[in-house]
């Protein structure tokens, strides 16, 4: 049960239809302000049109305002263009299930309207609706013409989301139909999302009403999870929070501790745990990587029963690059051993190499099915995706001129300006 | 181009000063980005022993390049790479003095083969390596006038490498049908002087302009028109019609069975061409156009200009 592939068209930066596989780690490179964080959060505008039952495509009360504030943001060039956004969802669970939708943005209505849409079941159509234009809609179902099983019919329908959940006037005729929207439904995944923004260390955190299994956008929950944790479970997220960060916090251990009815997150000393220090007083790396390591031992103690594709954005900042060949480790760990998977925007080179090393070793699980890498560009004025393959060996059959070689092409430079300094040198020792 | 220097050359105990003048040259495109430094990672410390002998006072930042090559070269080098010409020993000096000229493209006729349609093709497609090399002159186009004396021109360019020839030419098909041999002939001349021949798929340059320039050819009131019936032209009927003349002259006997279906009306609004100066105005417009343009004309045929420019890449 995993999303297995999503395409968007005329989406955000990308006018053309952009089509991208996903694998147990998809990761998204590209240079600033290319489309990357449009690309990885369509999951999670796809979820508001798939795990609601809104009748609007997109059920925007399900979507942070951080993430979106208006359906017309969405529409590359602004609601003033083109009025259509293409989606496309695979997901596969015995065979594949996909949904090709168009989404009409009415902005005299405010409104949004599933124009077309067409359901497939293992590559077979089961059926493809058009939206009726000029045709009043009755009650507040708008009606569709209906091509089913090689008739063409009449229907008003109830959407949920994208996907039609009543053929009003057809209910029989539909229901094949309908029995894809709920495969697809049952088994897109949850969608978390953690931005590249964290939450500050506070010195003290209240005990937590209720035992969460997110640590949240910006990871705020990740501190009240751990005092949860040493509150009532005796530490046991702690235990592999530390077991998983041994080697790159060298001396101290992470804990949570009692303050008198707060609780604090404090680092330890291994040598002499009198020595603590509260994780407001270090440096950043560490409160930004502890949600990642919180979420991480989540999903071992408790694993989630659907499964969840869980986005990441630049999980590498504020950190040494030695840490990030670490979350990669961590990543392929995580996809071995529970059913999240993940899609990453990344500026890491360390992180991709890490990926691509396992790949050659063979080591933590990882194959080149494990990995998908999408490079995310601009070419005439938009955004485009171009896949990376990798091979058995760790190579990959592009690359991008000039990423990742910014240093090589400043040494050049230096070189050249030295050589430059030389011939200048010569010259006045001639004269 | 990719270069890889034999690591035998920097392991030569006292090498001769024209193998280290040779040395320095090509370091010098390495560096000025004219060429790719293909450095295995294991071979960095040899070239690192051999630098300070020879280039001390570039010595430090020389290795660094080098390490730093080789990382780009086992890590972020694509495995579709171009093939790598490689500097040993005995061919270092004659290569080291091919890598550090121009490489040559070889055009009929100079204003319009060479700057106005292969400068634009370059602007509009790239790569960026090669509208680098194009800016930097590192490209050099010469002109025979006319196809008969390519060949000649050719020859000549060739004589200026003492080993690599980098010299690519590339001509109008001249086809009046696409199955027709055309200029093949031609090309099988060339290729003896040549290390790519490239041959235009359909007729001339002038059938693979975008619309938008087009419609700057005719005038404003039957452009519309004219482009309309343009595009109703099938592709193997776009890929050999007569974009300068048009059927000014009737429909030639040869081209007969390529536009039989074409109706009275298509062969009036396609009577007069688009004239002589539609190069002239592609070269105009080269900075409002892109790829895409190109595309909507025929992706096949965008797919051939982007083969000439691939083949003159790799040798650039």
């Amino acid at each position: 049960m995993v999303l297995a592939r999503m395409a968007l068209t005329n989406y955000r930066g990308f006018a053309s239809r952009q089509a991208i596989e996903l694998r147990p780690i998809t990761v998204v490179l590209g240079r600033n302000n290319a489309g990357k964080s449009a690309l990885v959060r369509a999951p999670v505008i796809l979820a508001g049109g798939i795990d609601t039952d809104s009748q609007e495509p997109v059920d925007i009360d399900k979507i942070s305002e951080e993430l979106l504030e208006s359906f017309a943001d969405l529409i590359h060039g602004g609601p003033a263009g083109e009025s259509r956004i293409g989606v496309e969802v695979a997901v596969r669970a015995d065979g594949l299930s996909r949904l090709v939708a168009s989404i009409r943005h009415l902005p005299q209505q405010h409104r949004e309207v599933v124009e077309s849409l067409e359901l497939f079941e293992a590559g077979t159509s089961k059926g493809r609706l058009e939206r009726i234009s000029g045709i009043p809609e009755t009650d507040r179902f708008p009606i569709y013409k209906a091509h089913l099983d090689g008739r063409v019919l009449q229907s008003a329908v109830e959407f949920q989301g994208l996907l039609p959940h009543r053929l009003i006037d057809e209910p029989v005729a539909g229901e094949a139909l309908v029995g894809v929207s709920r495969r697809i439904r049952n088994n897109y995944p949850v969608i978390r999302y953690l931005g590249p923004f964290r939450d500050r260390p506070h010195r003290r955190y209240r005990l937590p009403g209720r035992t969460r299994t997110e640590v949240g956008a910006t990871g705020e929950h990740a501190a009240g999870i751990l005092a949860g944790d040493r509150a009532w479970d005796g530490g046991r997220l702690i235990r592999l929070v530390n077991d998983a960060m041994t080697g790159h916090l060298p001396g101290w251990r992470v804990d949570a501790v009692d303050r008198h009815g707060t609780w604090a997150i404090v680092l330890t000393s291994t040598a002499d745990p009198s020595v603590r220090v509260n994780l407001a007083d270090t440096g950043t790396g560490i409160a930004q990587m502890l949600p990642i390591f919180v979420q991480r031992a989540i999903d071992q103690v408790r694993p989630s029963q659907r499964p969840v594709l869980e986005i990441v954005e630049q999980p590498e900042l504020h950190l040494h690059p030695a840490a990030h060949a670490m979350l990669a480790d961590l990543y392929l760990e995580a996809v071995r051993r529970t059913s999240t998977r993940f899609l990453i925007e990344t500026h890491s080179e360390t992180f991709l190499l890490r990926l691509r090393r396992r790949i050659a070793e063979g080591s933590l699980g990882a194959e080149p099915t494990t990995v998908a890498v999408h490079f995310v560009d601009r070419a005439d004025g938009t955004s485009v995706v171009r896949p990376i393959h990798i091979d058995a060996d760790g190579n990959v059959d592009y690359w991008p001129e000039g990423v990742f070689t910014e240093d090589y092409d400043e040494t050049r430079a230096l070189v050249r300006a030295q050589r430059g300094r030389r011939v200048e040198d010569a010259g006045r020792d001639r004269s | 181009m990719r270069v890889e220097i034999d690591p035998e050359v920097f392991r030569t105990p006292d090498p001769r000063k024209p193998d280290i003048q040779a040395v320095f040259r090509l370091l010098e495109t390495f560096d000025i980005g004219r060429h790719d430094w293909v450095i295995d990672p294991f071979e960095v410390d040899d070239f690192a022993a051999f630098v300070p002998s020879h280039f001390p006072s570039l010595a430090e930042t020389y290795a660094s390049m080098a390490r730093l090559a080789s990382k780009r070269e086992a890590a972020w080098t694509g495995s579709g790479r171009y093939p790598t010409v490689v500097v040993d020993t005995e061919s270092l000096v004659d290569l080291a003095a091919d890598l550090s000229q121009s490489a040559v493209v070889v055009v009929e006729d100079l204003p319009s083969d060479g700057e106005r349609f292969l400068g634009t093709l370059i602007q509009v497609f790239g790569p960026e390596r090669l509208q680098h090399a194009y800016r930097e002159q590192w490209l050099e186009v010469v002109h025979s006038g006319g196809t008969g004396r390519m060949p000649d021109v050719a020859a000549a360019a060739a004589k200026r490498f003492r080993r690599l020839v980098r010299v690519a030419a590339f001509l109008d098909s001249d086809r009046l049908t696409v199955d027709a041999p055309g200029n093949t002939d031609k090309a099988e001349k060339l290729a003896g002087h040549c290390a790519h021949v490239h041959l235009l798929a359909w007729r001339e340059a002038e059938n693979y302009v975008p619309d938008v320039v087009l419609r700057r050819c005719v005038g404003r009131a039957t452009a519309s028109e004219t482009l309309r019936t343009l595009n109703q032209l099938l592709p193997h009927q776009r890929a050999v019609y007569d974009m300068k003349n048009g059927f000014r002259n009737g429909v030639p006997q040869d081209q007969r069975g390529v536009f039989d279906g074409l109706d009275q009306a298509a062969l009036e609004v396609l009577h007069n061409g688009f004239g002589r100066n539609i190069l002239i105005h592609l070269s105009d417009l080269r900075d409002e156009l892109t790829a895409a343009d190109f595309e909507a004309v025929d992706r096949n045929a965008a797919a051939d200009l982007r083969a000439l420019l691939a083949a003159i890449d790799r040798l650039v």
